[in-house]
């Protein structure tokens, strides 16, 4: 069923529409969720809650592209749930990103010194709009989906070492183009 | 804390990267690229696996595979090359296939623990869906001709790996008998009607067939098997007599009829990673006249070299390398 027809159900608010979307994306929203959460049952929860929040909000909402909104959705849901059970301090895949990321923006104790996440967004799209298509898949499968390596190279077809080589490099590329526009 | 800005703003990107991301990753899922091919390296490699093959060295089993996924998933880290070989080392090769109306069902390798056996079963001749969970609607399995004490078993699906035959894993578990006090081992596994779960949780029934297989294997002892001394050292007075296998840890209480004890177990390895427990019984109570005894047997979660143990964990029971007999 192609998305189009999928809010159509959701604006007719036939119960049809969240067993379509559980069959389409039910799976991708579970890989997102796992990799932050990395515990089914909380898993589980967030996906209940996700698929809840979509039905609420389609409609009014009419999102395009609508899987961007699902991954959002689970992604923001999952994330808040993560905040609430820091104190469980689960290794996850969200915490291995983290440290990823860490070389390349220092944390800052100053708030005027914060940059808009709005404003970051732009620079990162600005960044990816200069990489090849694949790379751009990768670094969104690493740092919006939080695939680990294994999964990556396993959906990609690519060795987990080249993986982790090209992310590697564009973590360095990022960090200077960071660099140059004064965010660093 | 790390600083979260740069997911932060991911999650604030144009949805039209993450609409290209999933399709392209849908895209190329189950393609299989070839790139860097380097044809040197290719050569020496089956020149090297030629000689491998020559000086006997046993083939990677589907159940050290199963397994060193297993250490990946649960204990957080890539198995280490010596406690593959290790797995390899206690792992049998089974190789007992049916053909019924299309579908092969074979029993591929094993481990035979002290008291758990894990086998891997595949099937063949099925339609394979990625997203799929396949299950068996009956299935049975009996080791050692008897059901004294407390048996478990289960057959759960671990997924295809070659795009061709489905995996299963058969755990088998008995808190009394030991699998490998007999000469030979007689194993009867038998399993019907194959399903296929459905996305939206609906059972679709597939193949409605039945395997059986009853054979025997030698009993002879492939894990390592260790005792605990507790002479002189600081073990807690109500645990005793603790054996120590690969594939488990085993131990008795005595002197209450307190309630069963429910205590985490660890086995802290000398790079540091760490196998838990993963199933502990409750306990069997016998009394010998003077005092309440229980038993208690507990599995870890993968089976691994116990030579590479640095300590065990009981509760709040610690036991050091050097305590373990050799």
């Amino acid at each position: 069923m192609d998305d189009s027809k999928l809010i159509e159900l959701f604006n007719a608010r036939s119960e049809l529409a969240i067993e379509e979307l559980i069959k389409k994306y039910g799976r991708l929203c579970q890989s997102i969720s796992y990799n932050i959460l990395a515990n089914s049952e909380d898993v589980e929860e967030c996906l209940n809650d996700t698929y809840l929040s979509i039905w609420n909000s389609i409609p009014p909402a009419n999102p395009n592209p609508l899987v961007a909104y699902i991954c959002a959705t689970v992604r923001n849901i999952s994330l808040a749930m993560l905040r609430r059970n820091t104190a469980q301090k689960r290794k996850c895949e969200y915490t291995v990103v983290l440290d990823e990321l860490e070389d390349i923006l220092q944390a800052r104790e100053n708030v005027e010194n914060e940059i808009l996440s709005k404003e970051l967004s732009g620079y990162i799209e600005r960044f990816l709009d200069n990489q090849t298509e694949e790379n751009r898949c990768i670094f969104l499968s690493r740092y919006y989906f939080l695939f680990s390596y294994e999964a990556i190279a396993q959906r990609t077809g690519l060795s987990v070492k080249n993986i982790s080589v090209r992310l590697v490099r564009m973590r360095k590329a990022l960090k200077k183009d960071l660099e140059k526009r004064g965010v660093m | 804390m790390s600083d979260e800005r740069l997911l932060n703003a991911m999650a604030s990107l144009d949805g039209k990267y993450i609409k290209e991301c999933v399709e392209y990753l849908e895209a190329s899922r189950g393609l299989k690229k070839y790139r860097h091919f380097n044809t040197g390296l290719a050569v020496a490699s089956i020149i090297v696996l030629f000689f491998v093959g020559c000086i006997g060295v046993k083939n990677r089993s589907a159940i050290s595979d199963f397994f060193a996924d297993v250490w990946k998933n649960r204990v957080n880290e890539k198995i280490d090359y010596s406690q593959l070989e290790y797995l390899d080392k206690i792992s049998r090769d089974i190789g007992l296939s049916q053909y019924v109306n299309g579908v092969t069902l074979s029993i591929d390798s094993a481990i035979i623990g002290t008291n758990a056996a894990y086998f891997i079963i595949t099937t063949e001749g099925i339609e394979y869906e990625n997203d799929s969970y396949y299950f068996f609607e009956n299935y049975d399995a009996l080791i050692g001709n008897n059901r004294r004490g407390y048996t478990f078993y289960s057959l759960n699906y671990i997924g295809n790996e070659t795009g061709v035959k489905n995996q299963w894993l058969l755990k088998y578990w008995n808190d009394s008998f030991r699998l490998l006090d007999t000469g030979k081992l007689n194993i009867t596994i038998s399993a019907e009607n194959i399903c296929r779960l459905t996305e939206n949780g609906k059972k679709e029934s597939l193949i409605t067939e039945s395997w059986k297989f009853e054979f025997d294997i030698p009993s002879e002892t492939t894990e390592k098997v260790r005792g605990i001394s507790d002479g002189n050292v600081s073990l807690n007075n109500d645990i005793y007599e603790i054996k120590l296998s690969s594939t488990q840890l085993s131990f008795k209480t005595q002197g209450s009829e307190q309630e069963p004890l429910n205590v985490k177990i660890s086995a802290i390895l000398k790079n540091g990673a760490i196998i838990s427990s993963e199933v502990q019984s409750t306990g069997c109570i016998s009394y010998d006249g003077k005092t309440w005894i229980r038993s208690y047997v507990a599995l870890w979660n993968v089976p691994f070299d116990i030579d590479s143990i640095e300590k065990i964990i009981i509760g709040d029971t610690l036991i050091h390398n050097w305590q373990i007999n050799q």
